[in-house]
This record gives C-alpha cells, structure tokens and sequence, in this order.
C-alpha cells in the first residue's frame, strides 16, 4: 500500500470478472437453453476466432465504434482486433465461403465479444453473446421470425416483464431523402430524435430551411412510440414518399406475423429507434426487461453488410447480452436451484474397491459422487455442509452406512439393498 | 407497484423540482432545505428522491437505477450519456463560453491551451470548428488558469459574467445556452411508460403554462 503501486497480482482488471461456479452453474444452463431454442428453429451452430485483422471491421459500416475495439499487432506488424461483435465476422464468414450456396442461411452462435468502453461507467468489456442471424430472405416473415426468436429467448430466461420495441430505419431515412440537409445539421436531428430531445429538436427544425410540411413530419417523430397499431396510423398521416409508405407497410406485416406467433404483448412501437442508420436497412429492434435499466437484446435487418464483402445477400438477425440477463435473473431470483453433491462415498484402504465401484455405478445412473478414506466423521460432515452434499455413504465389510447431511439421521443398508432403492427414495433425485 | 425513483442533485437544481413536482401534486413530506437526508419518499404514490452530486445524475439515469432526473445542459454534455433528454424544464439559465484575458489575441502556428472543468465539450467544441488543442483540466477556479499563465483561454460556464469581469477576462466566443433538463432511462421510458408519462406531460403542462405567463 506505501507508495501506492499496485500489485497486480492479486488484482483483476476493471471490466472484466471471475464465473464462481454457482453463477457459472446457472450461467451454462441458460446458455444451453438458447442453444437448442435457436437449434429447434434450424439455426445451425457456428464460431468465428477470437481476433480478426482490425482492417475487416474498420472497412466497413458497423455498429461498433472503432475506439471500443481491443487492438493488439501480431508478428508482422499487423493490427488485430479481439472479436468486438458477432454479427460482422459471420457476414464476413457468408461473403467469402458461401457464394455457392442456393438457400438460405441459419446461423446462431454463442460468444464472448470484447469492447473497451473507455468512457463508459460500470459496463463490462467482456462478456457473453448469443444470436441469431438469417441470411438470404429478405421478406418480413424472416423479421417476423427473428424478432420471434428474441421473444422466445427471453421467456427460456424465465423473464416475464419484458418488451421488444420496435422501428423501421426505412421511415426515417426516407424522411431523410426529402430534407437533403447537410450533413452536419442530419447529425444534430438524427441524435435529438435518438435522444427524444423534443424542446431541442423543435428549435432546430424551426431555424432549417425547408418547408411547414417537412418541419411538421420531422417534429412528430420522436411521439411515434407505443402501442402499434396506433402509431402505425398515425405515421401513416405524415408519409411524404414511396420509401416511407413501403416502411410502414413492412412494419405492419412484421407485426401481424408477431400478431400469429402470438407475441402482440411483447411488442411495441418506436419510429424514434434510427441508431446505426448506416447499418440498418429495415426493422429495428431492441429488447427491454421491466426494472432492468439496460437494453438486453438488440437486432434488426442489414442487407447491405455482405455487399461489402463482396456478396450480396439480405440479412436479419438479433444478439442478446447472456451477463445482462444474468443480472436479470438474480435481480428477480429465477433459476436459483444451487450447485451440489448428491454423494460422498467413504471407504478405508480394505474397501477401497468396492467403493470405487458404487462410485462408479451411481455416476452412471446420473448421480454426482465424491470420494474419500473415512476418518474423523465430524470433519467429514463439515465439509460435507460446505459443499452442499447430500448424503454420505460409508462403505464396510457388511455393507454402506448412509448418512443423511440435513439431518445427521443414520441407517445401514446392504449395497444392493441400497442401489435396488434409489428409484423410490425422494431425498436424492439426479436432475443431472 | 415499483418505485419511480427521481436523481436529484443538492442546491438550486432540486429545489425548484421539489416546487414543480409539489404542483403536479407529488410531495416529499419528509424534505426541507436543511435536512441532511438523501433519500425522500412519497409512499402513496410510489416515489422516491435520491440526492447525488450534480455530475452524477446522468450516470444514475443511464444505469436505470434512477428512471428519471434533473441536470443542468451541462452536465449532461460533459457525461455524453445514453438518455432521453426529454424536457427543458426553463430554470438554471446560463452558457458555456469561451473566455479570455480581455485584449487575448490568437496567435498563429500554435495550439491552443484551453483550461477548464468540461473537457468533453471543450474538445468537442474545438474539434467541430477543426482547431487542435490541448486540454487542461481543473476541477475549480477555472478563471485564474489564463492568469496565471496556465493557459490561453478558458470553457466554462457563464451566468452573469461578474466573476469573469472581476478578474479581468472577457467572452470571446458564446458555445451554447444551458438550463435544467428533465432526462429518462430509455428503458424505464418504455416500461413504466404510464407512470412516466404522467409525470411528464404534468411537467409539461406546468412549464408551459409558466413560460406562457
């Protein structure tokens, strides 16, 4: 502590944490749950490397910042980036290994995705994705589809409270067409309709040189929010082109496909949703869960990110954050069922094998089994409680002594009595 | 029904938006001005004040653990956080300007050195009108830097310009008007639509009935 240099030795970097094995316990499940969900659906499973040559991302139109990337150089000099997105790399991956290909694409993944957050308080800079993305239907059933996947998603997470909000980058950029503004005044308005700004948002409208009819349009954008249906017709009345009218109308589809999938209640509206217009060509999507002040999810159509590849081939998918919705669960303490052992077998050097053998038996029933040389019984029930076992098993010449953990109650049993008993008995079930 | 909880910052700010949410009929009956308690709470209505300091409110609003708050324009630019700024409530008028030593000229071929508290909106300030500069960042009495010697000019923000005039610095360049902003989670603004709405638009409708007058 004395001259105030850290040893970082014992120290962890900021933004980054240890998965102790109950959380990691809960954490595995729900990844697992995602995994066959996206299965079920015929996404098929696919990983990108860790890092990537930074030129691949910087080329391109992202949504990740080029500051937020972790860049490191690698032998001859040049820059790698540790993977700050999952989508990218697998556009990247379909542009230049699936040219040949005659249908669609279903991809899903689960993965760490690393970001510095240099200005940001509090995120992490790793931490865990899953997705999904759909390349090669460019129609809202492919929208309706992925947004579909996200509701899903969240209800596999035991979430009940939560709302997907949804927008349509082709609205505002056919608003956009009409305005030609310059591109720095396109900034300002496209970041005060982002951040809802209406005071701000009105005076600047007021000083643009353009017409009552445009100034009104731009004006009532950031009010487009809520129920569907309603802001559907409302927008509706604002339309000034072709490319506004086509977006509302693909909204409108993408909905009643939610509307069949049964999901309207988990659904409502944004045209005020234009981050990363450069990016999105269509819907727009983010994922809220109640008295979670963080998005969890976010996803929408990007048909133009192959193209940069080379390849043109339309795409919709989703990522949702598995640590956001970790905290999640723990806020609303679902998923608690904690980490054990079913049981500890003690043996002395005499019955050592058999022993091994009931181990290796219960194991293969589907039990969790630690084993031991017996000896001081009390320190063997301490440790017992500290590693949440549940039974003790002590094996002698003339059969096991079972102990029970709770309780400390005690019986004797013949092995065989013992094995034939499992399936009637409640107090160890294998839930492995 | 869950809490709204509002992030307040001590002093002026917090007064005048105790007086406006007391209009709206939301009171805090445990609250006076000498009181050295950070949390108030209405229990009928399910809301709750937390008093953190000024810079900071922005932060608990885009973490969500405040849903909504009350911060000065400049706060708000100096945090750059993911909010909606949803409302300009009309009290705490002042600017962020530029000033100088009176008579300051800028000389060519070399940097400026800009002192101040704000060194995101300095930055971006300069950077929009495409000067390179460098930043010198203090955290009070910010006028004595181009005094001293410290540096060239300084950011900061200006009410009424005493205290620029008494040690003898002028406005060179105005960079925007500041006033207290009404801010909300984007994700609270979504799922306590109702309850937020409400809050709003009785803020609204009181502000500009005040500005109207």
């Amino acid at each position: 502590v004395g001259d105030g240099v850290l040893d970082v030795r014992y120290f962890i970097p900021e933004g980054v944490d240890d998965i102790h094995y109950d959380e990691y316990e809960i954490k595995e499940n729900l990844i697992s749950k995602m995994k066959s969900l996206y299965k079920s659906y015929g996404y098929r499973q696919v990983l990108t490397p860790t890092f990537e040559y930074y030129d691949m991302f910087s080329s391109i139109e992202g949504t990740i910042s080029r500051d937020e990337m972790f860049k490191f150089i690698d032998g001859s000099g040049k820059i790698l980036v540790l993977r700050p997105d999952a989508t990218v790399p697998i556009a990247r991956m379909v542009a230049s290994n699936y040219r040949k290909n005659n249908g669609y694409l279903k991809f899903c993944y689960v993965t760490n995705v690393f970001r510095t957050c240099n200005s940001k308080n509090g995120y992490k800079k790793e931490f865990i994705q899953a997705g999904a993305e759909y390349f090669g239907n460019k129609t809202p059933e492919g929208d309706g589809e992925i947004i579909a996947l996200a509701v899903e998603s969240l209800k596999k997470f035991g979430i009940k409270d939560f709302k997907i909000d949804i927008g349509q980058a082709g609205f505002f950029k056919g608003i956009l067409r009409e305005l030609n503004l310059a591109e720095e005044f396109e900034n300002q308005v496209k970041k005060l309709i982002e951040n809802k700004n209406f005071a701000e948002l009105n005076n600047v409208i007021a000083d643009l040189n353009i017409t009552d009819e445009l100034k009104n349009t731009l004006f009532k954008i950031p009010y487009l929010y809520g129920e569907p249906e309603n802001v559907i017709e409302e927008a509706m009345e604002i339309v000034l082109n072709n490319e506004m009218e086509k977006a509302l109308n693909n909204l409108k589809k993408v909905y009643e496909i939610l509307k069949d999938y049964g999901f309207e209640k988990y659904v409502s509206v944004d045209l005020g949703l234009i981050n990363h217009l450069d990016y999105y060509t269509g819907i727009v999507f983010k994922g809220y869960v109640s008295n979670h002040g963080k998005e969890v999810l976010s996803g929408g159509r990007y048909d133009n990110l192959t193209k940069q590849y080379g390849y043109y081939m339309p795409a919709t998918g989703f990522g949702l954050n598995i640590d956001e919705l970790m905290e999640v669960v723990n806020m609303y303490e679902i998923n608690n069922n904690s980490v054990g052992t079913d049981f500890l077998i003690l043996y002395s050097e005499e019955n050592r094998q058999e022993a091994f053998s009931l181990a290796y038996e219960l194991r293969d029933k589907g039990y969790i089994v630690e084993c031991d040389t017996s000896g001081d019984i009390v320190r063997h029930i301490k440790n017992a409680e500290s590693r949440n076992v549940k039974e003790i098993l002590r094996v002698a010449d003339n059969g096991i002594s079972v102990i029970n953990v709770g309780d400390n109650g005690t019986f004797k049993m013949r092995t065989n009595q013992f094995l034939s008993s499992l399936n009637d008995r409640e107090v160890v079930v294998p839930i492995h | 029904v869950d809490y709204i909880n509002i992030a307040l910052a001590k002093g002026r700010l917090a007064e005048k938006t105790f007086e406006l949410l007391e209009e709206i009929g939301i009171r805090f009956e445990d609250y006076n001005q000498e009181s050295r308690k950070l949390i108030f709470q209405n229990e009928d209505l399910k809301v709750r004040a937390v008093f953190v300091k000024a810079g900071d409110v922005p932060i608990y609003v885009e973490q969500g653990v405040a849903d909504f708050g009350v911060a000065g324009k400049d706060t708000i630019m100096e945090a750059e956080s993911e909010i909606y700024e949803i409302m300009d409530l009309g009290f705490g008028k002042c600017k962020f300007s530029v000033a100088a030593p009176c008579g300051y000229e800028t000389k060519a071929g070399r940097k400026i050195r800009v002192a101040t508290k704000y060194p995101k909106v300095a930055r971006g300030f300069y950077s929009k009108k495409g000067e390179s500069i460098e930043i010198i960042e203090l955290t009070g009495s910010v006028e004595l830097a181009p005094i001293m010697g410290l540096s060239d000019v300084i950011v900061d923000i200006v009410e009424s310009g005493k205290t620029l005039k008494e040690n003898n610095l002028e406005i060179i360049e105005d960079i925007c008007d500041i006033s207290a902003r009404l801010i909300v989670n984007k994700v609270s603004f979504k799922t306590k639509s109702q309850r937020i709405g409400e809050i709003v638009s009785g803020l609204r409708a009181l502000v500009d009935r005040r500005e109207g007058a």
